[in-house]
Formats: structure tokens, C-alpha cells, sequence
């Protein structure tokens, strides 16, 4: 798992600059109704928090911005997940985690965990510090773009293109649907099968792993020239939705002739390798160290 | 290189005819190459061909050639005698083609990676002597070639034989060398004060190889092409 750390900068106190910086498990976070049951873990920490002079809070909210501090009057309100008190920050503690369900998202206030919805929710931090004259009215600092995403809309299959290859089939893999669907997808799964002649059940073969759609291609190796192959795919999305499979797209691997096919053909008779050389190393060494001696002498 | 830039280098060197020099000792130089050519294997030319699979596979069309010599003079007494080693690289690629001989959507290649160990003279004595800035040469040597196919990726295999292998023969080398000097006296005796670079060269030349192991069976690889290129005499 990768952390996404966002720091938030404090306006310097006594000459002193203030850090806060805050991680989650996962970046980015985003669920499908499968991860309903999971908690979203992370941690924070911070530097010169001394000067702190409330609690440092962690909330969840629907809004695309955080605001200094947890709003009641958003709809849907804030979440707090997490509070550390000022006295503690006064006296010393500089780093924390923190864990909280997945399904108290504000946004399931509006939408049960497992309707087929996608929305982000973001995790904020803040921490008011002392102003130069005493009072608790200093700089609050505020985090961002720290997203949470509940995503549980299946994107569309992908759009496939089979070439023939010899004994390999190559495949061309494209994201479908609207410009949030296309770059919403991460990676395509591929599968193929002989297609059944006699109208039974094809028996589908994974190939390739997740790949990803950056790629967008794949070869399918190791296959009979002249057998009709189908080949059906896959999308899956940020948050791990799998689309329905796409519609087959037939592929029949095909014999080529390269160069070399073209010189047996032609009659050729090399069979490659190094042993046709034969004496001819031997030659050239003696060859050559006969031409070195004779310049050596004669220089 | 056309009569009247013959007569217009010349009329720049002849001036020093007058005063040419004592002949006097030269030290023993290397010569560096960078050389471009075009080179198309008379594959179709080897025993039991019926036809040219070069041809019928890329077309018509050489394949580009690069890479570089090195010669190192043992002797100049009169004219630069030494030994020289070349290793050139070229491939030439185009589609494979399906059974009714249309292309298909899979690539072909055939790379070459010849190497040359050759005796070299060249005949400088126009140019350290008389200022005449012309230096043909001959090399001769052998040649060992290794080559190998290519067909979708990998090297392509038929009827279980990889193809790919060596080759070996003999070379041979007729060029002519420009030397550049003359058109910048001043910078070309900094250079060798500075740098150790003796002489600036133009060249052009033409490669004769027989590769098909001595007139043996198999790949033929022999071919006369011309290859042009840059050298540093230091």
C-alpha cells in the first residue's frame, strides 16, 4: 500500500514553522460495496504542535473543499473521526493514527453502503495555533484532496480487436463509454477459448493478468494456425468493479513467412548455428597472426 | 568528385609542390572510422537458389549499414602500413507475408553485424610530401559475419532450425580519402598540437566480400557496396 501524504504548513510561531502531516492506507482509497465492512486506517504527525491551543481534528466530508474546521451545517454534515486534545499536542505528542468505518462516510447519511453509487468523500486535518498575542486566533491549517471514493457502478466492457499472428494472436484493448468511464478504468482482463463448433459451452482461459489500460495490448502466444480462437474482455475500474464481458471477437491464427522461411523455400540450405563455420576460426586466428608477425618483422 | 573541384583543390595544393619536403620519418598513427553504407547480401547467388528470398522479401532495397574501423600503422617507410579492425551493424525489416503473398500483419528482418580484420595500406605519400590532400588505400582481410532473422518479435525458426548463424570469408577495401587540412591550415595544426589529431578525413570506399564460407553451402552474405564516412588520424 502506498501513502498519499498531504502537509499542511502552519503559519511559524515564535519563529518555529508547524507541520502536519496526514496519511491514509491506500492511495487512493476507493471501495466497491465489497469493502462496506472495511475501516479506513492512516496516521498523522507533526512537528512544533506545542504552540497548539485546541484539539486537532480528522473528519470525513462531502465537500470538495475542507474548510477550517468540521461544518455541522454541510449536507450531509461533517464526520470527526478523530480528535486529539490540545494538551496533549502541548505536550508533546507529535504523531497518531487513526480508524474509522468506511460506511460512516457522510455520504452513506444519503446512500446505504451498497447501492450502486459513486461518490467522493475527502479526509481533512486542522489545528489551531496560538497568535502572537496570546489568543487562540492563529493560523488554522487545513487538508485536501485527501480522497475517499465509494464507487459500486460497474464501467462498460471494453472494445476488443483480434489480429492474426502465426501461432499468436494479438489483441487491442479499449476503455468504452463516456470520458469518466474511459479514464476511470485501470486495467483490462483477457480471456480466450476455442470457439466450439458444436455449439457447446466454450471453456474461457485466462491470459495475461491484469493488464494494464495504459498498454492496452496483448499477445496470445502458443496458439494452432488455422483453429478459430474468441477472445472477450474485461474493464476494471479505480475502485475494483468488473465490467460485463464484451462481446467475442473471433481471431484465427495464421501461418507467415519471414525471411528465412522465404530462403528455405527458396532452397536455401542453412540451418544456422555457428558449426557450418567449420575450420574457418581456426583460419582467421592463424590468418591473423600470421599478418600481425609479418608486419612486426618487416616494422 | 567532379573535374573542377579536382583542378580547384589541387591549384590550393600545387603552391607547395614547389617546397615540398625532405621525406622525413613519421610516427606510427591509429586511424578511427565512422562509416555509413548500403549493402544488400547476394543471398539469391548461393548454390541450389531459385530465387533471391532479399529480393522477394524486402524488395530492390539495400539495407542502411553502420559502424566504425580502427587501423593502427607498424610501418612508414613509404606509405602507412598497418592492420585494421571494422565491425559494421545493418538490418532492413518489412512485413511477413501470409500463403497467397500478401503482407501480413507480422514484421521480418534480417540483421547482419560484419567484422573485419584486414591489412591496410594507404598512400599517403601524396599528401606528406606534396600537400596533396588525396589518400587512396587498400585493405584485405578476413570476415566473419554473424547474422540472424527475425519474425514477430523473436528470431524466426523453421522447420526447427533457428535462423540465425555465421558466416565467414574474405573482404576486400578500395577507398579514397580526402584529406581536410587544407581548408583550415591553422586549425588543423591546433588540432594536432592540442589534440593529438594528426589529420581530419573524408572517405569513400568500396567493399568487396565473398561471406559464403570459403564457396561453402548456405547463407550467401557476399556484397560489393559502397560505405562513406569520417576519420581522425591521431
Amino acid at each position: 500500500m502506498r501513502l498519499l501524504l498531504v502537509t499542511l504548513l502552519l503559519t511559524p510561531v515564535c519563529g518555529m514553522a508547524q507541520t502536519l502531516v496526514l496519511t491514509v492506507s491506500g492511495n487512493p482509497v476507493a471501495l466497491n460495496a465489497s469493502g462496506c465492512g472495511n475501516n479506513v486506517a492512516g496516521a498523522w504527525t507533526g512537528t512544533n504542535l506545542t504552540a497548539a491551543c485546541n484539539a486537532m481534528q480528522i473528519w470525513a466530508t462531502a465537500s470538495t473543499t475542507c474548510g477550517s474546521a468540521p461544518s455541522t451545517t454541510n449536507s450531509p454534515p461533517d464526520v470527526v473521526v478523530q480528535t486529539v486534545q490540545a494538551r496533549d499536542l502541548q505536550n508533546g505528542t507529535t504523531c497518531g493514527t487513526y480508524s474509522f468505518a468506511f460506511n460512516t462516510l457522510p455520504s452513506f447519511t444519503s446512500n446505504a453502503c451498497g447501492a450502486n453509487v459513486d461518490f467522493t468523500n475527502y479526509l481533512c486535518a486542522s489545528v489551531t495555533s496560538r497568535s502572537g498575542t496570546g489568543s487562540c486566533d492563529g493560523t488554522v491549517a487545513q487538508a485536501s484532496s485527501l480522497s475517499i471514493r465509494y464507487d459500486n457502478i460497474s464501467p462498460p466492457p471494453p472494445l476488443l480487436s483480434v489480429t492474426p499472428l502465426d501461432s499468436k494472436l494479438s489483441v487491442g484493448i479499449t476503455a468504452t463509454g463516456s470520458s469518466t468511464d474511459i479514464s476511470d478504468v485501470q486495467f483490462f482482463n483477457v480471456e480466450f477459448t476455442v470457439n466450439p463448433t458444436d455449439g457447446g459451452t466454450p471453456t474461457w482461459i485466462g491470459v495475461g493478468g491484469n493488464i494494464s489500460a495504459n498498454s492496452g495490448s496483448l499477445t496470445i502466444n502458443n496458439l494452432t494456425n488455422g483453429t478459430v480462437y474468441l477472445v472477450r474482455g474485461y474493464s476494471i475500474d479505480e475502485a475494483s468493479n468488473i465490467s460485463a464481458p464484451s462481446t467475442p471477437v473471433e481471431g484465427e491464427p495464421v501461418v507467415t513467412y519471414g525471411f528465412y522461411a522465404n530462403y528455405v523455400d527458396d532452397g536455401g540450405q542453412d540451418t544456422g548455428g555457428c558449426t557450418a563455420a567449420g575450420g574457418a576460426l581456426s583460419g582467421l586466428s592463424v590468418a591473423a597472426v600470421a599478418i600481425l608477425a609479418l608486419v612486426r618483422r618487416r616494422g | 568528385m567532379s573535374r573542377a573541384a579536382l583542378l580547384a583543390t589541387l591549384s590550393v595544393s600545387l603552391p607547395a609542390l614547389a617546397q615540398s619536403d625532405v621525406p622525413r620519418t613519421l610516427p606510427n598513427t591509429t586511424i578511427l572510422e565512422f562509416k555509413l553504407g548500403f549493402y544488400q547480401p547476394e543471398v539469391g547467388k548461393a548454390p541450389g537458389m531459385t530465387q533471391d528470398p532479399y529480393v522477394q522479401t524486402f524488395g530492390n532495397s539495400a539495407m542502411l549499414v553502420g559502424g566504425g574501423e580502427v587501423d593502427h600503422s607498424f610501418w612508414r617507410g613509404y606509405g602507412w602500413f598497418g592492420i585494421g579492425f571494422s565491425i559494421l551493424y545493418g538490418e532492413k525489416y518489412a512485413k511477413a507475408t501470409l500463403s497467397d503473398g500478401s503482407p501480413s500483419a507480422e514484421a521480418t528482418g534480417l540483421m547482419v553485424l560484419p567484422i573485419q580484420v584486414m591489412a591496410v595500406y594507404r598512400y599517403d605519400v601524396l599528401a606528406s610530401r606534396y600537400h596533396i590532400p588525396f589518400v587512396p588505400y587498400v585493405e584485405a582481410g578476413l570476415v566473419c559475419e554473424p547474422w540472424w532473422t527475425r519474425k514477430g518479435g523473436s528470431v524466426e525458426v523453421v522447420n526447427g532450425n533457428s535462423g540465425s548463424g555465421v558466416k565467414w570469408g574474405l573482404g576486400s577495401i578500395f577507398g579514397l580519402a580526402l584529406q581536410l587540412d587544407f581548408l583550415d591550415p591553422k586549425y588543423a595544426r591546433e588540432a594536432r598540437e592540442d589534440s593529438g589529431i594528426y589529420h581530419f578525413y573524408l572517405f569513400g570506399e568500396f567493399d568487396v566480400n565473398w561471406v559464403n564460407n570459403f564457396g561453402g553451402n548456405g547463407l550467401n552474405l557476399s556484397a560489393n557496396f559502397w560505405t562513406f564516412g569520417l576519420a581522425f588520424e591521431f
